[in-house]
């Protein structure tokens, strides 16, 4: 059971340590089992395409529309260093099928842990029950699909040997240990998975694939005269091992370092309304949260996102082009095709101002007489698709973010922030800042603490005066009733107004 | 000897000092409505193992879902290799066999008897009654019904096994309120263990679609101070700091703002926390923690003064104290890690119309929005919405401000508590008045 006991209602990019390992589903066989036994397991997890079609006809014996089988393995492992101690290794495989039965605005869905045809059949007789008094569909002829290959994999995490992945996550725990006598605690957490999907539907769609994940969160925690600071940073690809050839933990450990110590010094934050200027990359989230939820297509074609009315209409300064690109090579939030078959791809939402397009599952494609976009993704094989961000980001702009700083006069310069959340219905966001500095005169002066940014997104994209030309994603998960691992990128901006500071001072 | 018992036995005999096996297995029904229509129904069957294993003082855990024998031995074989690659520590402890109260009220009788069509009309009566309690509440994003029956069976390899079998029931509503173009949510989520606790239709819409007939419209007041009324559930973004900060691991680490602070006043001494798992038909009430630790009732904070944290074994162990039973797996994929169960500020004696009618110049918050009372530093920084009162009057909603405080001025500054606590969430609270807090706008 889920409780609802947090305030952020139902959007909320989760940042914690903990998020890392709890917030993935499933955990990491693939690697100990390799050692063990060569064996590949059949494509298809050994569903042939006649099995197929008599599930999906199964799921449409009552009527419906549409039917769909979704099958799903993950093999994860997870290593937690606190404390100068490895605690935990995790290791898991959870597998499991859905199958959904949809007619007209109703939809039926039932999952099982086991995969077997048997197990499917039964998931498959309890969706049609939605179902009613139409004749039974039949499933059309399969179709193979081969997804594009926008993850890529030299080096399978699961081949290298646990004690490499170890000794590396050892050495960035040193790392920061040593920046500062401040530094009191170090926690890493790492995580890699190898995640195989199959997707059948009863329009003869087949497709499936195999990709990895990985996902690395360092927490440094700090301390001088009773004032503490965690300082966080987190690195994540769908990508192989290579990753970490050019994504340093080390690195990662050491800027954490710098944060937990540098906002020690921190004096409380302003309240009220002040230029921001947020840094390139995680700062994207004010996007995510500002604006990408309320262009999902669900929120539309129920009406409960401010934005349902404003396909073809100015919401932005001509500067602000917002993208979301499934198909971005290797990223967190890159799917090749998403959790109903539909193959990834960049999708323009607003360019230069005017909101373009949303982001779309089958359901609320169908609803809105649109295309699908690749965006109707699921946590698991417990969870229905629905319309997901998955790389969202504000297009590059020209300014040097230098003279971004140097041309603001006062205000607050964000370097890094935790989550956020927004209400779609009333557009409301807030965003929770973990480093951040006063801008006086066009230059950075002191650190400051513990403050909450709120504003209105269609107020925040109205005023987004400068943009520059640093895009970086930033790495998170993404909370919908279902977890997804997202990105969410901005280059350098200014909001001039539309954003109020929630500090003491 | 049961597939657990096998499991653990098998662990032994792959050279494990100790081990443990968790099993959880549920049924899911959840049944959501829109408009009068059933928009969707989900059924499952989850069912999963997740077992520690330990060697030489070192662990590793591994959770699967495909319980066959030869996935059971791979996930073994693979649990040695690994567990001989952690760290020692030397607090890797696991409970010993504990006796559990079987009277709490978990299990609801009445689960089987129900009918899916009758939990459909709940439902779509629930939906059907917001959209006629207000003129201004014109559109529904759903309503929805959730119901579990879940099996949790711990056994380890010092003796302990329990099992324990419970029901749980959510209802959610999720409606918008519309006024002069603005639009505001109303919805929220109740949980109960029987399906006879669950508040009428008319008494949640007046929670969630009350609330949103409140706010609707709000707009910024002047920065500056004012006194703040907390709503019960506007309270909550002060309990789940609080609830952080009492965790026993963070008190051990140094990294929660109540660190070294047992027996001091902490807060108010109006201010009382109880974490109680033997609440009668409590939302998360529980015998035993998933650890298989007997559960019991505590006070950690006893009018103002910090008495006690809450702890699982291991956290227990280290701190050299003992598990206070909370223990809780998120997931089978999860390790254990503290939290609390139902846990609450204990309600007062004054009525929440007074508090409000006290009031020269102050906010009633409603709802918040980012993480409020940070646990680490003590300072509360939100997005709020809710009314503005003059004089003990209620003026006008207000939205898009934001609130803070230092943690002094918020923890010692709760001057008043309310009657009005009711119990439907893990974290709940009454009605608390704040001398003084910071809005920005």
């Amino acid at each position: 059971m889920i409780f609802e006991s947090r305030l952020p209602r139902r959007k909320f990019l989760k940042d914690s340590a903990a998020a890392a390992s709890a917030a993935i589903v499933g955990s990491s066989l693939l690697g100990l089992l390799s050692q063990t036994e060569c064996a590949e397991p059949p494509s298809g997890f050994g569903f042939s395409e006649e099995e197929t079609a008599r599930i999906l006809n199964r799921a449409l014996n009552r009527g419906g529309d549409f039917a769909e089988l979704y099958i799903e393995e993950v093999k994860s492992l997870n290593f937690a260093m606190k404390e100068g101690k490895f605690t935990d290794a995790t290791l898991g495989l959870s597998s499991g099928l859905g199958v959904r039965t949809v007619d007209g605005d109703r939809s039926g869905y039932a999952y099982s842990g086991k995969i077997s045809a048997a197990e499917a059949i039964e998931a498959a007789a309890t969706s049609a029950y939605i179902a009613s008094g139409a004749a039974p569909g039949t499933s059309a002829p399969a179709r193979v699909i081969q997804p594009p290959p926008f993850v890529t994999v030299k080096v399978p995490p699961q081949s290298i040997p646990e004690k490499r992945k170890l000794e590396m996550v050892a050495a960035a725990e040193e790392t920061a240990r040593r920046h500062s006598p401040f530094v009191k605690q170090v926690d890493i957490s790492y995580y890699d998975e190898s995640k195989k999907r199959l997707i059948a539907n009863s329009n003869g769609l087949r497709i499936e694939n195999e990709i990895p994940l990985v996902w690395v969160v360092i927490e440094v925690f700090a301390e001088k005269n009773g004032v503490r600071h965690v300082g966080r940073v987190r690195i994540s690809a769908r990508q192989g091992f290579e990753f970490f050839d050019t994504n340093s933990i080390d690195e990662a450990a050491r800027e954490a370092a710098r944060e937990a110590v540098t906002m020690l010094e921190a004096r409380q934050a302003p309240s009220g309304r002040l230029p921001v200027v947020i840094e390139s990359g995680w700062g994207g989230v004010l996007i995510h949260e500002a604006v990408g939820h309320g262009l999902e297509g669900d929120f539309i074609y129920k009406g409960t996102s401010i934005y349902a009315d404003k396909l073809g209409k100015k919401v932005a300064s001509d500067l602000v082009t917002l993208v979301d690109d499934s198909s971005w090579p290797n990223a967190r939030g890159t799917t090749e095709f998403d959790d109903e078959g539909t193959i990834g791809r960049r999708n323009v939402l607003i360019e230069k101002g005017t909101v373009v397009g949303f982001m779309h599952d089958l359901i609320s494609a169908k609803k809105l007489s649109m295309e699908p976009t690749g965006n109707g993704r699921r946590e698991s094989y417990m969870h229905y698709p629905i319309p997901r961000m998955t790389n969202t980001f504000l297009d590059n702009g020209t300014a040097d973010p230098k003279d971004i700083i140097a041309d603001t006069a006062k205000g607050v310069y964000v370097k890094s922030l935790s989550g956020g959340s927004v209400d779609t219905i009333s557009g409301q966001f807030n965003f929770i800042v973990r480093e951040a500095y006063l801008i006086e005169n066009g230059r950075l002066s002191s650190p400051i603490s513990g403050a909450t940014l709120i504003g209105r997104g269609i107020d925040v994209l109205t005023s987004i005066d400068a943009i520059g030309n640093d895009l970086k994603l930033g790495v998170g998960t993404c909370g919908k009733d279902q977890w997804v691992p997202v990105t969410s990128g901005i280059p350098t901006l200014r909001v001039t107004d539309g954003i109020t500071v929630g500090g003491t001072a | 000897m049961t597939m657990m018992e096998k499991i653990i036995d098998k662990c032994i005999r792959a050279g494990a000092h100790m081990a443990e096996c968790f099993c959880i297995s549920s049924r899911v029904l959840r049944i959501s409505v829109r408009d009068g229509l059933v928009e969707s129904i989900k059924k499952a069957t989850p069912d999963g193992v997740a077992i520690r294993y330990f060697s030489s003082d070192k662990m590793a855990f591994a959770h699967a879902n495909d319980l066959s024998e030869s996935s059971i031995d791979g996930l073994i074989s693979s649990l040695r290799r690994l567990a001989s690659k952690t760290s020692v520590d030397e607090f890797s402890v696991l409970p010993e066999p504990q006796q559990y109260r079987r009277d709490i009220g978990i299990f609801d009788d009445e689960f089987a008897k129900l009918s899916i069509e009758n939990k459909i009309d709940y439902i779509q009566n629930l939906e059907s009654t917001a959209l006629k309690f207000d003129p201004l509440i014109r559109r529904s994003n759903s309503a929805w019904y959730e119901e579990s029956v879940t099996t949790r069976t711990i056994v380890n390899s010092l003796g302990l096994a329990a099992e324990f079998q419970d029901t749980s029931y959510a209802v959610g509503l999720s409606v918008v309120a519309e006024k002069n173009g603005w639009m505001y949510p109303g919805e929220g989520t109740l949980y109960v263990r029987r399906f006879a606790d669950l508040p009428s239709p008319e008494n949640i819409v007046s929670r969630f679609a009350g609330r949103a007939l409140r706010l609707v419209g709000g707009t910024p007041v002047e920065s500056g101070d004012y006194e703040i009324i907390f709503s019960p559930l506007g309270a909550v973004s002060v309990l789940w700091g609080m609830s952080h900060a009492l965790n026993g691991e963070q008190i051990h680490r140094g990294s929660s703002m109540f660190a070294g602070k047992i027996g001091s006043q902490v807060a108010a001494e109006t201010v009382s926390v109880v974490d109680d798992p033997h609440l009668p038909w409590g939302p998360a009430s529980r015998p035993a923690d998933d650890e298989g630790v007997a559960t019991s009732r505590h006070i950690l904070i006893d009018n103002g003064v910090f008495r006690e944290a809450l702890y699982d074994t291991k956290t227990a162990a280290k701190a050299k104290t003992g598990s206070t039973g909370s223990a809780r797996r998120g997931s089978l994929q999860s390790l254990p890690e503290i939290s609390p169960s139902n846990l609450f500020i204990t309600p007062g004696t004054n009525k929440a119309e007074d508090l409000i009618a006290s009031c020269k110049k102050g906010i009633i918050v409603e709802e918040t929005q980012g993480w409020g009372l940070n646990s680490v530093t003590g300072q509360y920084s939100a997005g709020i919405a809710g009314v503005l009162v003059k004089n003990g009057q209620k003026i006008r909603p207000v939205g898009n401000v934001t609130l803070a405080a230092t943690a002094d001025d918020l923890l010692d500054g709760i001057e008043a508590v309310a009657d009005d606590l009711d119990i439907f969430n893990r974290l709940s609270s009454p009605t608390l008045k704040v001398k003084r807090m910071r809005i920005g706008s």
